[in-house]
C-alpha cells in the first residue's frame, strides 16, 4: 500500500495529539533536605533565601549560589537547634519581643514608613507580617535557647576585658578621631560583647556536634548541597 | 562545615548583640533596586494553582495496591482544594514512612480546570544481606560483615556503602592485607525495596613487618624490643602480632615494678614497593611502683589479694580506692572496726619511683558479740539477719564484721525492706553498746524496729489500655488487699510495658499515681495510666540465605506470621530456634524499616548455612607391650606398635532439614570400630517427636585375652510428651561373638562377652526437678521396659522392668534458700521375668535339675542384661557392680533378675570457707538393697538385714549354697564442690553387712595352701572372701 501525502500529515498529526498531554505536570515542590526525621522542602529554602535577603537589605537577584547554600545550611542549623527547643521547657517568646524585633526592622527601611510601604516591601520578598513574625519568633526562641544553654559557661574576666579596652576599643576611637571614654564606662559593654562572642564560638562547636550527631542527608542527584546548586 | 556554623552563630549573635557605641552595625538598608521579585528560584509559583480542586493523587512510580494505600495516608484527598500546605503534609507524610529516599510533588492540569496530584518518589532500599567473598582466613566473613556496619533492614544509602568500604578497607589492613582490593556489588529487589550486597574481597599478598623502631626512652635497643615483643623483619602482620607485642612490652615493663609505663604504636608506615610495614614503638617507662603500708603491717601475699593494680597492671584513682575499701574490710575482718585507711602518693628519687603508701589507723581491736533485733513482727528475725552486712562473731568473721558506715547502709536497707511491703512510717533505729556485759572490747548491737501502721492497696485501677483488655495482661503483683509497695509497683511497670512491648507496642507509656483511700484507713487507692501509643504488625516475613535448606525447615521455626503483632520476644524466639536447628552458623532478625512510620513492619530473617560437612581424620601408632599373639604361645604376648588411622564425618542439613547422619571409625590392629548415626529431630514436623537410627561395629583384640565383635544398631524414637515428661519408644539388637579367649569367661567385660538380643522397649520419664545438676525440690520418675524374645531375634525370652522414683524436699522454712538442708531420696526396683525355654538358674548350677551336672545348655537371661548393682551411683556399699550374687568358683558377681535400691541423703548447705568460699558442702547417706537371682527371692529378701548363713560361703564344700538374698546396707558422708558442671563429688561408704563368697584360684593361698578338689583343676585353690566394708568414690554429678 502506497501512503499518500494528506494521509501521511494526517496520521502524524493524530499521533502527535494522542501522545502530547493537554497539560503538562509542573513541579510544585521536593525534598531538597532531611535533617533527622524533618524534611526541608524547596520552597522552604526558596522562602529562607528571601527571608535572608530580606533581612541583609539586599536585592533578591543579588543572593548568589553561595547565599542560596549559606540559606540552605541555615535552615538545617535551625532544624538541629529547634529539636534540642522541642527537648527543653524553654517558654515561647512573648509577642512583645517580636513586636519590638518587628519594629526594629521596620525602622532600617525607610519606605516601609507607612503601611502601604511596608506592605510593598514584604510581597517585594515574597513575605507577609504573618510569616515575618512567625519566622522572627522561632529566631528568638532560637537565641534564647542558646543564650540558656551557652551563656551561664562563659566567664569573662577583667583582664579580658582590660585588654579589649586597650588593644581593641582605644586604636578604634583614635582611629575615627573619637575621644577616647573611661574604661568603667564601657567596662560592661564589652563585657557583653566579650560573652557574645564567646558564646559565638561556643555555638559553633555545638552545632558541629550536632551535625555530627544527626542523620543529615541532602536530597537530590548525588545527595550534597553543592549539586543541589547545579 | 564550620564556616557554615559560623555563618549562623554570626546570625545569631548580630540580633543578640545589644546597641552599642562602638562597632554595633545596624541593619542594612532596603535594596533600591526592585526588580525582579523572584529569587533564583527553580519552583515555579503555586498561586496560578492555589485553591484549585485535585481531582485525583497519583503515585505513578508504585504499584495500585501500593498507590491506594499512599492515598489513604496523605491528607490530601481528591476532590480538596490544593495548597502549598496541604502539599507539604503530603510529603511529610510520606517520607515518615521512610520507603522514599526522593519524593517530588507535580501538578498537572485537568481538561476540566481541575488539577491532579503527582508525587514522584524515588525509593529508598533497605539492607536485605550482606555477602563477603574471597576473604582470606584473618580477617574472616563475619569479621568483615561487621566490619561493614550494615545493620538489616536499615536503610541502605551511597554513604553507608562507602563506610562499609573504608571500614572493611582498615580491617583488612590492620590484618596485614595493604594491597586488597574490595569491590562492593548491591543488588536491589524492587519489589521487597531489600538490597543484597557482596562485597569481593581480592586480598593481595599479606604485608611483612618491616623497621621496628623506638622512640622515647625504653630501656632497651631496637633489637631487644623486637625479641620481647616477639616482632621482627619477616614476620607476618597480623592483628594478633602487633597487639600481643604491646602486651609483651607492658608486661616486661610491669615486672620491674613499672605500672605506669605507657606503650603504644606511634606511627605504622606502609612501603607498597616491598610490600612491608614499618612500626615505630613509642615508650614511656614511667617511674617504678611500690604499694606500701603504714601504721599497721599487712602482709605481701595481703596487700596483693587486696589492692587491685597488681591484677590490673594499672596504677589509677579507681583503683587505689577500691584497694583502700579492700584494706578497710579487711581490717574490719580483724575486728578493727574504727580502722581508717588513707592514701599518701609520693615520689621518690628524682621521680625514678612512685610509692602509694596506705596510711593505717587501726583504732582499737573489738569483738562484736550479739546482734539484737528487737520490735520485728512482719518480718523474722533471720530474715532481717539475713539482710544485714553487719555481722557478729562466727566462723567467717572471728572478730564478725562492723563499722558504723555498714550498720548505716543495713538500717537503710531494713528500713527500704519494710516500705517495700507497705510500712510507709517505719522507724529503725540502732544502737551500739561497748564493753557489752562487762566483757572488755566487747560490742553489741541492738537494732530497734517501729514498724507502724501497714498500708495496703484498697482499689487499683487501670486506666488507658484501650486496645488489650484489662483481663488479658499478665498476673500483676500490685493486688487489692496486699501490702502497698513501690517496689511492687515499679516491677507491674516492667511486667505491663514488657507485656506492651511483645504484643508490638513499642511506644506505650506507663506512669502510677497513689493517693490514700477516701474510705478506709490505712489502705492506698493505686492507678496504672496507660499509654498505648501505635501498635506495629507484621506485614510479611522475608527469609533469605537458604542454600540447601528446605523452606519448611525454616518456616516451621519462625515465629512471627503475617498479621500478628509485632513482637520482640517473638523474633528472639525465632532467632533461637532457627540457630537450635544446628545448621546455621548465623541467624539475624531485624525489622526492615524500623524507623518509618508505618504499623506494618516487614520482618526479616537472614540464615547463613552451616558447613554441611565436617571431616575429622587422624593417624597415628600405638605403642603397646602385650601385642595380640593369637595363636603363638606367648602368654603375655609381644611388643609392637600398632597403627591407628581415624576419620569421622559429620553431615549437616541432611535432605536440606535440620538432620545429621554421622559416621566414625577409627582402625588400628587392636581394634576396628565403625558407627553410623542419623539423627531427625522434629520427626514427621512434630516437634515433639525425634527419631534416631545407629548401628555400630567394633572389632577389639583385647590385650593377650580374648576377641570380641561387637555388633549393634537400634532405632529410637523419642517423644516430647509435655515440658517434664518424654516417652522413648525403641528397639535395640545385639549380637556380640567373642572368640580366642584366653581367660575366664567372667573376666570378659559385660558388654564383649557373647550375646544375641534383641529387644524393643519403652521409657517413661517424669522429671519435675528444679535443677538435674543440683536438684533441691521436685520429683524424677522413670519405668524401662522391654521385652526380648527369639521373634526379635534374641537367644532367650525375657522382659525386664525398671522402675525409679526420686523425690527431693528442702527442709528449714525459715533458712534463706541457699542454707536450706534437702533431703533426697530414691528407691529403684528391677524386675525380669522369663517366658519360652529360658530359665533362671541359681549361681553355679549348670543345669535345671539341682545337683545334675550333664544337660542340654539351657537358655539363660544372657550376662549384660541382667541387672547389676554397686558403685558411686548407686549403692555405696559396694564397688563398681559388685553386689549380688557370684559364681561360685570364681567368685565374679553374675548379676540377677531383681533389682532394690533405696538410697537416702541429707545434703548439707554450704560451708562458707575461706579460699573455698560457699562452693564446698556434705552430705550424709544411708544406701541400702542389693540385687538377687530372681523375683522371688527378692521378696523373701526384705526381712534380712544380714547374709544368712556366710560361713556356707567361706567352705569349698558347701560354696554352691552360698546365698546373697539379703539387703545390704551402708551409710557414709559426701563430700561436694560446686562446679558449673554439676558438684565434683567425694563418697566415702561404709558397707554394715558386706557378703562374703566363695573363689578357686589359680595360685596356692595362706589360708588353702593345697588343692581343694571341689575347685576346678584349673583353679584348684579354695580362697573364701569377703568385701570390704569400706569403698570410696570419686565422681562428678549428684548420686541421684
Amino acid at each position: 500500500m502506497r501512503w499518500n501525502q494528506p494521509n501521511s500529515i494526517l496520521l502524524a498529526a493524530v499521533v502527535a495529539i494522542a501522545f502530547l498531554p493537554a497539560h503538562a505536570a509542573e513541579m510544585i515542590d521536593r525534598i531538597v533536605a532531611s535533617v533527622n526525621a524533618h524534611i526541608i522542602l524547596q520552597s522552604d529554602w526558596d522562602d529562607e533565601v528571601c527571608f535572608e535577603a530580606f533581612s541583609a537589605g539586599r536585592p533578591l537577584e543579588q543572593m548568589a549560589a553561595f547565599d542560596r547554600k549559606a540559606a540552605l545550611d541555615h535552615l538545617i542549623d535551625q532544624e538541629l537547634l529547634r529539636e534540642q527547643v522541642h527537648g527543653s521547657d524553654l517558654p515561647p517568646a512573648p509577642d512583645s519581643d517580636v513586636a519590638d524585633r518587628v519594629r526594629e526592622i521596620r525602622k532600617a527601611y525607610p519606605q516601609a514608613a507607612t503601611d502601604d510601604g511596608w506592605q510593598s516591601l514584604l510581597a517585594h520578598y515574597g513575605l507577609n507580617e504573618q510569616n515575618l513574625e512567625s519566622r522572627l519568633r522561632l529566631q528568638l526562641q532560637l537565641m534564647r535557647l542558646v543564650d540558656a544553654r551557652l551563656r551561664p559557661s562563659v566567664q569573662i574576666d577583667s583582664k579580658s576585658i582590660e585588654s579589649y579596652y586597650n588593644r581593641e576599643l582605644l586604636p578604634q576611637l583614635r582611629q575615627a578621631g573619637n575621644q577616647s571614654v573611661a574604661l568603667s564606662d564601657v567596662s560592661p559593654k564589652i563585657k557583653e560583647l566579650l560573652t557574645q562572642q564567646k558564646v559565638n564560638e561556643l555555638l559553633v562547636g555545638w552545632l558541629q556536634n550536632l551535625r555530627s550527631g544527626s542523620n543529615i542527608h541532602f536530597v537530590g542527584a548525588t545527595g550534597t548541597a553543592e549539586n543541589l546548586l547545579q | 562545615m564550620q564556616l557554615k556554623g559560623a555563618f549562623f552563630a554570626a546570625f545569631i549573635a548580630l540580633a543578640l548583640t545589644v546597641p552599642f557605641a562602638v562597632g554595633a552595625t545596624p541593619l542594612a538598608g532596603p535594596a533600591q533596586n526592585s526588580g525582579t521579585a523572584t529569587p533564583s528560584a527553580t519552583l515555579p509559583s503555586m498561586s496560578s494553582l492555589q485553591g484549585l480542586t485535585v481531582q485525583e493523587v497519583r503515585f505513578p512510580d508504585l504499584s495500585a495496591k501500593e498507590q491506594e494505600h499512599m492515598r489513604a495516608l496523605v491528607p490530601i484527598k481528591a476532590g480538596g482544594a490544593l495548597s502549598r500546605e496541604a502539599v507539604r503534609q503530603c510529603m511529610e507524610a510520606l517520607y515518615a514512612t521512610r520507603r522514599f529516599a526522593d519524593i517530588s510533588a507535580q501538578a498537572e492540569r485537568t481538561a476540566t480546570g481541575n488539577v491532579a496530584l503527582i508525587f514522584v518518589t524515588r525509593p529508598n532500599y533497605f539492607v536485605g544481606a550482606v555477602n563477603v567473598e574471597g576473604n582470606p582466613n584473618r580477617p574472616n566473613a563475619n569479621q568483615i560483615t561487621n566490619a561493614s556496619k550494615l545493620q538489616l533492614g536499615e536503610v541502605f544509602t551511597a554513604e553507608k556503602l562507602d563506610r562499609a568500604l573504608r571500614n572493611i578497607k582498615q580491617i583488612m589492613q590492620e590484618n596485614g592485607f595493604y594491597k586488597s582490593n574490595v569491590t562492593a556489588t548491591p543488588k536491589y529487589e524492587l519489589e521487597s525495596q531489600q538490597v543484597f550486597i557482596s562485597f569481593l574481597i581480592q586480598p593481595g599478598d599479606q604485608a611483612t613487618v618491616g623497621a621496628v623502631k623506638i622512640t622515647g626512652k625504653p630501656g632497651f635497643s631496637a633489637g631487644q624490643v623486637q625479641d620481647i615483643a616477639k616482632m621482627h623483619s619477616g614476620d607476618l602482620v597480623t592483628v594478633a602480632r602487633v597487639s600481643n607485642a604491646l602486651d609483651r612490652l607492658r608486661k616486661k615493663f610491669v615486672k620491674q615494678d613499672r605500672l605506669l609505663a605507657q606503650v603504644a604504636i606511634a606511627d605504622r608506615t606502609f612501603r607498597p614497593d616491598k610490600n612491608v610495614v614499618d612500626f615505630t614503638f613509642s615508650f614511656e617507662p614511667g617511674p617504678k611502683v611500690q604499694i606500701l603500708t603504714e601504721g599497721y603491717k599487712v602482709g605481701r601475699s595481703v596487700l596483693k589479694r587486696n589492692v587491685p593494680v597488681y591484677e590490673e597492671n594499672a596504677v589509677d584513682e579507681d583503683l587505689l580506692n577500691e584497694g583502700r575499701r579492700n584494706l578497710l574490710n579487711y581490717m574490719q575482718g580483724l575486728g578493727f572496726f574504727e580502722a581508717k585507711v588513707g592514701i599518701i602518693k609520693r615520689e621518690v628519687n628524682g621521680g625514678d619511683e612512685f610509692h602509694v603508701v596506705y596510711v593505717i589507723d587501726p583504732g582499737p581491736r573489738h569483738k562484736l558479740v550479739k546482734i539484737q533485733i528487737s520490735g520485728n513482727n512482719y518480718f523474722s528475725e533471720e530474715l532481717l539477719r539475713s539482710r544485714m552486712q553487719v555481722q557478729s562473731a562466727g566462723r567467717l568473721f572471728s572478730h564478725g564484721r562492723y563499722n558504723q558506715g555498714l550498720l548505716n547502709d543495713d538500717v537503710r536497707g531494713l528500713e527500704d525492706l519494710y516500705r517495700a511491703n507497705g510500712f510507709q512510717q517505719v522507724k529503725i533505729t540502732s544502737n551500739v553498746i561497748d564493753d557489752y556485759g562487762g566483757q572488755e572490747k566487747a560490742l553489741a548491737i541492738v537494732v530497734h524496729i517501729n514498724e507502724g501502721p501497714q498500708s495496703l492497696v484498697g482499689a487499683l485501677h487501670i486506666v488507658g489500655n484501650t486496645l488489650i483488655a484489662q483481663d488479658q495482661f499478665p498476673p500483676l503483683n500490685t493486688e487489692v488487699g496486699q501490702p502497698f509497695s513501690q517496689t511492687n509497683i515499679a516491677q507491674d511497670r516492667d511486667i505491663l510495658l514488657k507485656f506492651y512491648f511483645n504484643r508490638g507496642f513499642p511506644n506505650a507509656v506507663f506512669e502510677a499515681s497513689a493517693k490514700p483511700s477516701s474510705d478506709q484507713p490505712d489502705r492506698v487507692d493505686v492507678t496504672f495510666t496507660l499509654r498505648e501509643g501505635e501498635e506495629f504488625f507484621v506485614d510479611q516475613v522475608l527469609v533469605s540465605g537458604m542454600e540447601h535448606t528446605q523452606p519448611f525447615v525454616v518456616q516451621r521455626e519462625v515465629q512471627v506470621k503475617a498479621g500478628d503483632p509485632l513482637s520482640q520476644i517473638d523474633l528472639l524466639q525465632t532467632q533461637q530456634n532457627l540457630y537450635d536447628l544446628g545448621i546455621f552458623s548465623q541467624v539475624e532478625t531485624a525489622v526492615e524499616n524500623p524507623e518509618g512510620s508505618e504499623p506494618q513492619k516487614d520482618v526479616l530473617v537472614r540464615v547463613q548455612e552451616a558447613k554441611r560437612y565436617t571431616f575429622q581424620y587422624g593417624v597415628g601408632l600405638e605403642f603397646q607391650t602385650g601385642q595380640p599373639a593369637v595363636g603363638t604361645n606367648q602368654p603375655q604376648g609381644e611388643t609392637g606398635v600398632s597403627p591407628r588411622v581415624s576419620f569421622d564425618v559429620t553431615r549437616l542439613n541432611f535432605r536440606g532439614r535440620n538432620h545429621t547422619v554421622t559416621f566414625k571409625s577409627h582402625v588400628g590392629r587392636l581394634q576396628q570400630r565403625a558407627l553410623i548415626s542419623y539423627n531427625a529431630p522434629a520427626w514427621f514436623n512434630s516437634k515433639s517427636w525425634r527419631l534416631s537410627i545407629t548401628s555400630f561395629y567394633d572389632n577389639t583384640l583385647d590385650v593377650t585375652t580374648f576377641t570380641s565383635q561387637r555388633l549393634e544398631g537400634s532405632v529410637q524414637a523419642e517423644q516430647t510428651v509435655s515440658r517434664s515428661t518424654t516417652m522413648d519408644y525403641r528397639f535395640t539388637y545385639r549380637k556380640v561373638k567373642a572368640s580366642n579367649v584366653e581367660i575366664s569367661p567372667d573376666q570378659v567385660p559385660l558388654l564383649s562377652r557373647p550375646v544375641r538380643v534383641g529387644i524393643p522397649g519403652f521409657s517413661y520419664i517424669r522429671d519435675k526437678r528444679d535443677n538435674p545438676l543440683e536438684s533441691t525440690k521436685g520429683s524424677y520418675n522413670t519405668i524401662d521396659g522391654g521385652v526380648a524374645s527369639s521373634y526379635f531375634g534374641s537367644e532367650a525370652d525375657f522382659s525386664r522392668l525398671l522402675v525409679q522414683n526420686s523425690t527431693y524436699h528442702q527442709v528449714g522454712k525459715t533458712r534463706p534458700n541457699n542454707r536450706k538442708l534437702v533431703i533426697a531420696r530414691s528407691t529403684r526396683l528391677g524386675l525380669e521375668t522369663v517366658f519360652g525355654n529360658t530359665l533362671i538358674l541359681p549361681p553355679g548350677q549348670p543345669c535345671p535339675t539341682p545337683g545334675a551336672t550333664t544337660c542340654v545348655t539351657p537358655t539363660v537371661i544372657p550376662l549384660p542384661e541382667r541387672f547389676f548393682m554397686g558403685g558411686g551411683n548407686s549403692h555405696r556399699g559396694f564397688g563398681l557392680n559388685q553386689a549380688g550374687p557370684r559364681d561360685p568358683t570364681t567368685g565374679f558377681p553374675l548379676g540377677g533378675a531383681s533389682l532394690f535400691l533405696n538410697n537416702i541423703e541429707l545434703r548439707l548447705p554450704p560451708v562458707t570457707l575461706p579460699f573455698f568460699q560457699d562452693n564446698l558442702s556434705f552430705a550424709i547417706f544411708h544406701d541400702m538393697g542389693n540385687v538377687f537371682t530372681s523375683n522371688t527371692d527378692m521378696l523373701h529378701s526384705f526381712a534380712h538385714w544380714r547374709q544368712p548363713n556366710p560361713d556356707l560361703c567361706k567352705a569349698a564344700a558347701t560354696r554352691a549354697a552360698c546365698s546373697y538374698n539379703y539387703i545390704s546396707q551402708a551409710i557414709g558422708v559426701g563430700l561436694r564442690y560446686k562446679t558449673p558442671i554439676g558438684p565434683v563429688r567425694f563418697d566415702f561408704g561404709y558397707n554394715l553387712n558386706p557378703p562374703a563368697f566363695p573363689s578357686c584360684q589359680t595360685n596356692p593361698n595362706s589360708r588353702n595352701p593345697l588343692p581343694t578338689s571341689s575347685c576346678p583343676s584349673s583353679s584348684p585353690f579354695f580362697l573364701p572372701q569377703q568385701l570390704s566394708h569400706f569403698n570410696v568414690f570419686f565422681s562428678i554429678g549428684q548420686t541421684f
